[in-house]
């Protein structure tokens, strides 16, 4: 016999057979109180909301929370070993004091982890005759001449082109920390753009070429087009796409590339030849292009609403949450910088998720300090 | 033997394992649950629910059966919340009213927050684009709204919709117990 729970289930997601709602209505008709109590979770308007909550939540971290209560044994050997190397930390124990007795009073926490909310959909659209427009989750529909038209609606802007034009006109959209922002060109293309990032693009794209300009971070799914091709310029670098989807990261001027499927080139001022990817690699554009095999889904986590951190050393993950939660993130112990998380966590929660994922995994402390967050042992 | 029975005696013999999969099924519908309650200081719920499954483990805590286990981790997160706010110094009628409001087993037998355990364990486990699609039809969003929302089109929010229930209707009775 099956729980009436779980008919529940199947009913609030329209998986019900036949017989189990038979079971339902019987289950229904028998007592008012199952007819009131079944009407209240039918008619529950924060359902969704409740589950953006729960998937908010880190069990995994927690585990290992547990794991290390119930087993400090672990941790005994933990200390027996570091215990060993203390001696050499001597003289920066020493050190540390000495900059203790003579520091100045720390300031008081201007806030909690827990309320530093996570960016949202924002962005700036600038016009070449340099009007400005701030582009956020409401709908509107903005009209450019008679030959486009952009729809705006929950976070992204499309393109629509009504006419071909002989003129080339270019908007920019830019997105500020605390950011991101989706937008589909005038041939369909895809890019969502993460935060501290900005794109130059033609609002309506004309003869051979379709040639746009990033700055920090960018996805994107190229619609295919034989007679013209995609082309992004960023920080020196040319990224040709035959057909494709592909990621840019160039927040710090080298750009990293990442081809998810189909096929790129990519070219920088000083490497010379064009070096084509296939789908699973990354360029990473210095004075060379070097090529590596990686796993994609680290790189793309963002664009699904995750942080997918695949041992990354923390002062970049800091640099990347101070992007996205437009806080100041400071790590002064370098070897606190240097040590290497791995982990998922929600894009969409609060700072303190990934921050309590950070300190539990590494063992370092984390707390407000002013108006900043600070990581240290 | 059922699973679920099985899951019962590797809790009852301390197997760390069992204690795992707890976290895996019911950790996060917990910590909801536990929020839901306390309201005002929602950063406690995390704590709470650690303390309730580590008292277990502590205390080696006996189980006869899956349904008793499910009934103590409810009880034992809801009476740890009520006493926080209670020592938070919150007045009688308010615990009194709390104690009523979120009795996880209803008036007419039906345990509400496993509801949301099971349905939020099938969500959880859908593709991203699946899964946005099916939330916003859950909100009650028309096909047409939803392919315009997310940009893509009628056909595809259709497909994605149907591969959504029959993801559900493969995986509904093992969410029972695994995730």
């Amino acid at each position: 016999m099956e729980y009436i729970e779980t008919i529940i289930v199947k009913y609030l997601t329209g998986t019900i057979t036949d017989t189990e709602n038979d079971v339902l209505q019987q289950w229904l008709s028998s007592s008012a109180e199952h007819r009131k109590l079944f009407e209240q979770i039918c008619n529950d308007t924060t359902l969704v909301a409740r589950y953006r909550s729960y998937a908010a939540i880190d069990e995994v971290a927690a585990k290992r929370r547990f794991l290390a209560r119930v087993y400090p044994q672990k941790l005994h050997t933990f200390v027996r070993r570091t215990w060993r190397y203390a001696a050499l930390l001597i003289p920066a124990v020493l050190l540390s004091l000495y900059v203790y007795m003579n520091r100045e009073v720390e300031p008081a926490p201007e806030f909690t982890l827990t309320e530093v909310q996570p960016g949202e959909s924002q962005a700036v659209l600038k016009l070449d005759n340099g009007f400005e427009m701030s582009l956020d989750s409401t709908s509107k529909s903005i009209q450019f001449d008679e030959s486009v038209t952009a729809e705006m609606m929950s976070g992204t802007i499309t393109y629509m082109p009504r006419a071909t034009k002989s003129t080339i006109e270019y908007n920019t959209i830019s997105v500020p920390r605390g950011g991101e922002f989706r937008l589909t060109l005038s041939d369909g293309t895809r890019v969502h753009l993460n935060a501290e990032s900005s794109l130059r693009f033609p609002v309506v794209f004309t003869g051979g070429e379709r040639k746009v300009q990033l700055t920090g971070e960018a996805y994107f799914e190229v619609v295919p087009n034989s007679s013209s091709q995609f082309i992004v310029e960023v920080a020196g670098t040319r990224v040709r796409q035959y057909g494709t989807v592909f990621n840019i990261n160039a927040y710090d001027g080298r750009p990293e590339v990442v081809l998810v499927s189909g096929s790129i080139g990519v070219t920088t001022a000083t490497a010379g030849a064009e070096v084509r990817l296939a789908p699973g690699q990354r360029a990473f554009c210095d004075d060379k292009i070097m090529v590596t095999d990686v796993d994609v889904a680290s790189y793309i986590g963002w664009t699904k609403g995750r942080f997918t951190f695949d041992n990354r050393r923390l002062d970049e993950i800091a640099d990347i949450l101070t992007r996205w939660y437009d806080t100041p993130i400071e790590i002064d112990d370098k070897s606190v910088a240097e040590m290497r998380f791995t982990g998922s966590v929600s894009r969409s929660a609060t700072i303190h998720h990934i921050m309590n994922a950070i300190s539990y995994a590494q063992g370092v402390e984390v707390a407000v300090v002013g108006d900043k967050i600070k990581i240290y042992k | 033997m059922k699973d679920s029975e099985h899951i019962i005696q590797a809790i009852n013999r301390g197997d760390i394992e069992a204690f795992k999969q707890v976290y895996a099924l019911y950790y996060s519908v917990l910590v909801t649950y536990a929020n839901s309650i306390l309201a005002d200081s929602e950063d406690m719920g995390e704590d709470i629910v650690q303390d309730v499954i580590a008292n277990i483990w502590e205390a080696k805590t006996q189980f006869a059966s899956y349904s008793s286990f499910k009934t103590y981790l409810y009880n034992a997160v809801r009476n740890a919340a009520l006493n926080h706010i209670k020592h938070q110094g919150a007045a009688d009628k308010y615990i009194e009213y709390l104690q009523y409001e979120y009795t996880p087993f209803d008036y007419s037998g039906v345990n509400v927050e496993e509801i949301y355990r099971q349905l939020f364990a099938l969500i959880d486990h859908l593709p991203y684009r699946c899964r946005e699609i099916f939330l916003l039809h859950m909100e009650g969003k028309r096909n047409e709204e939803i392919a315009r929302v997310l940009q893509l089109s009628v056909e595809t929010v259709k497909t994605q919709k149907k591969r959504a229930m029959a993801y559900i209707r493969a995986n509904i009775d093992k969410s029972l117990l695994y995730e």
